[in-house]
């Protein structure tokens, strides 16, 4: 692999969705939240497929965040998966 | 099988050569992780050979669960020739490499070999290569990964190592995952250091899929809001582990000359790291319960130490155990093992010892390179740690292990050398909690509260009702009787093969006090995989790993019942204060509790030994004649 094979593509757009909203001082980056997108987009458990992505600095716990315009705010849900799964309710919807 | 990817990967670093097996033949038989990891170790590794040697292999794992919507799916599994035991050791970390070696493609990962030189293992889905590590050689674990991340302008990508430690063939070195998640136990760091493996670097992009996803899914989600109602989830998000800490909790001091801290053990609570020190809360893996912290200490002698971790392991081992009721000592002591990549356990046991040798005038200065190891000295502790890791002067016969270094040294040292099987110990309450100390002695891979030991005991909603619907042990929440203990440590060691073969964190379970049982694994499982499973079935095949762990012990070292006791410290030198002033470990006492142990696992109660009913039963056929060849199978008579 070199390194232009492995830079990250960063299709990510910032800020969040108009309708989500992150509060990145709770969350624990445990990724959740991807593999509930995941879910949602492909029926299958991974984190490549996600619209959502996170960084974790191993250092200092520290976390980066981004979506991208695949995410439909999950289409037939009540509620986004990714805010279903955030247990340090991180992720939430704007109200 | 969905949930699998039904791939291993072998590499042979002697040859350079990289290949693929297929793993379903294992995983059906013993489910993952740790489960094929001890049957791979059984069949390919002569259980003759040193543990350093290249034959010896280094088996990762993954687990059907891994990397899937399930709690807490992040763990893997390592199983290897155990360096300090010289029988098995499995070993079991979070963090989030797991998730991406099962994303890459692959269940297993089985190292064999030694390479010519060093080198690092690079993974990038279905692309692998061996690398030359010369550019991080001699790096310690935390710049290993900075180094390979800005190498590669990746951040996304997963990265295990060694430190200074493993390269130094120290028996105490462990390997670690995102610079500080553990693979601790059996020296494990050691063997990757002898094989000039530095690190392994993985990139994955292929999703797990489901036999059924919307029920899997469900199930999930279930397990979740189970997890949501547990006692045990509120109390590890207040303060991981160490959230447990108070008073009356029993805490080793001055290598277990006590087994009470009293009011000392306010300086550490969790609360206290939490004002101090905590910054943020972390999570491993799909993990709910973020028992992980990260702390930045801003002043005092430790100002600008910025790390991840502490659990109980931590204050017990450099708090109590070496009597500094300071926590910003104990984040230094265990952000330093994590560096050099030392198991914070073995490292805890060996400097105990030591101490304990210097005040009883054993050890003197001469011995000690002039360090004076006074109770309560930070830095000699902290340098100790440092000589340990580069196998410097004092420091080359204390990175033999506790057990090795008391060998070395002798002079009556070997009675303050807390072990079990060569394992050094880091453990509160043994003398108090039965279950919890046989859990301990008789672990396969040597020492360790993580293979049968209950965590129930004392802990008050554990009534006798609960204890009885769950385990089938009223006594399960009393902790000084020895009723009813052998049966619930056999509960409790089957169950946790099991867990660790699924590929999902111990502490989302029964055994930290959550809601998630055997029966909701098997749910779990059989909605991922389509292969309907049960609690009993599962339990089955846990026994099978650990009879497997055990027949591997006793053909590579003979262990048997002289081996399953505790340090006569703790059968002759009662708790000496507190609640549990008085309490020690019974031997007539601990003889019965041996004698039921054995007999439920239908094992030879004079030897300890497998016998060949208990084999047949558990179709282990080439387990018992291997054991017949031997020597070490008892017959029963018909």
């Amino acid at each position: 692999m070199n390194k232009k094979d492995s830079k990250i593509k960063k299709p990510y757009e910032r800020p969040e969705r108009e309708l989500l909203k992150m509060d990145i001082s709770k969350c624990t980056g445990c990724r959740s939240c991807e593999i509930a997108c995941s879910f949602h987009h492909h029926k299958n458990f991974g984190l490549t497929n996600s619209s959502i992505k996170i960084f974790r600095d191993n250092k200092d716990g520290k976390i980066e965040y981004f979506f991208n315009d695949t995410c439909d705010l999950c289409e037939n849900e009540k509620i986004p998966l990714c805010v279903t799964a955030c247990s340090p309710e991180a992720l939430c919807m704007k109200k | 099988m969905k949930g699998y990817t039904g791939k291993m990967l072998r590499i042979d670093l002697s040859a350079n050569k990289i290949s693929t097996a297929p793993s379903a033949p294992y995983n059906e038989n013993f489910i993952g992780g740790r489960g094929v990891g001890a049957s791979i170790l059984f069949n390919h590794v002569s259980p003759e050979i040193s543990p350093l040697d290249p034959k010896n292999l280094l088996i990762f794992g993954t687990g059907p669960l891994t990397g899937t919507a399930a709690p807490s799916s992040g763990r893997l599994s390592l199983v290897t020739k155990n360096v300090v035991s010289g029988g098995i050791a499995y070993s079991n970390g979070g963090g989030y490499f797991a998730p991406e070696l099962k994303y890459a493609g692959y269940d297993h990962l089985i190292i064999s070999g030694k390479a010519h030189n060093p080198v690092y293992l690079l993974i990038n889905n279905g692309k692998v290569s061996i690398e030359d590590a010369s550019f991080i050689w001699g790096k310690d674990v935390w710049e290993t990964e900075d180094i390979i991340k800005n190498r590669f302008i990746d951040q996304d990508m997963q990265v295990l190592s060694i430190g200074p430690a493993g390269e130094n063939l120290s028996k105490t070195a462990c390997i670690m995952i995102n610079k500080a998640r553990a693979l601790g136990f059996g020296g494990c760091g050691a063997v990757m250091g002898a094989k000039n493996l530095k690190a392994i670097v993985v990139k994955g992009e292929k999703p797990v899929e489901a036999s059924d996803p919307d029920s899997f899914m469900e199930e999930c989600q279930n397990s979740f809001k189970k997890m949501e109602k547990s006692i045990g989830t509120a109390l590890l998000r207040q303060g991981g582990t160490i959230a447990k800490i108070n008073p009356k909790f029993p805490l080793p001091v001055r290598n277990y000359q006590d087994g009470n801290w009293g009011e000392k053990a306010l300086k550490v609570k969790e609360n206290v790291f939490k004002k101090l020190y905590e910054t943020k809360r972390s999570a491993c893996f799909n993990c709910p319960l973020s028992c992980s912290h990260f702390y930045s200490i801003k002043d005092g002698k430790y100002a600008g130490l910025e790390c991840e971790g502490v659990q109980i392991n931590g204050v017990r081992g450099f708090g109590s155990n070496l009597d500094v009721a300071d926590p910003a000592f104990i984040l230094a002591c265990n952000s330093l093992c994590n560096k050099l990549g030392l198991h914070i356990d073995e490292i805890s046991a060996t400097l105990c010892w030591a101490f304990e040798c210097f005040e009883k005038k054993i050890l003197t200065t001469k011995d000690t390179d002039g360090l004076e190891l006074n109770w309560g000295n930070q830095d000699v502790a902290l340098k100790l740690i440092e000589k340990i890791a580069y196998r410097n002067g004092f420091g080359d016969i204390l990175a033999e292990g506790v057990s090795g270094a008391a060998k070395i040294v002798g002079r009556n040292s070997q009675k303050y050398a807390m072990s079990i099987k060569g394992t050094g110990i880091n453990e509160g309450g043994i003398r108090i909690k039965r279950a919890w100390a046989l859990g301990i002695a008789t672990s396969t891979r040597g020492g360790g509260h993580l293979c049968g030991s209950p965590n129930s005991e004392g802990v008050k909603n554990i009534t006798p009702e609960v204890g009885r619907a769950r385990y089938g042990v009223p006594t399960a929440g009393n902790p000084v009787t020895y009723e009813g203990k052998a049966k619930l440590v056999v509960w409790f060691e089957k169950f946790k093969a099991v867990i660790d073969s699924l590929g999902v964190c111990y502490f989302t379970s029964y055994w930290q006090n959550n809601l998630l049982g055997p029966d909701d694994y098997a749910k779990l499982y059989s909605k991922l995989t389509g292969r309907t499973i049960n609690k009993e079935q599962l339990f089955k095949i846990g026994e099978k790993i650990l009879n497997i762990e055990k027949a591997y012990n006793t053909l590579s070292i003979g262990y048997n019942r002289e081996d399953d006791y505790p340090p006569e410290r703790f059968m002759n030198e009662p708790v000496k204060s507190g609640p549990f002033k008085g309490e020690y470990i019974d031997k007539n006492s601990w003889n019965k509790l041996l004698d039921e142990y054995y007999s439920l696992k239908g094992w030879d109660v004079k030897s300890g030994w497998q016998t060949d009913k208990c084999l047949e039963d558990l179709e282990l056929l080439e387990v018992k004649r291997q054991l017949e060849k031997a020597g070490r199978l008892i017959k029963t008579d018909e």
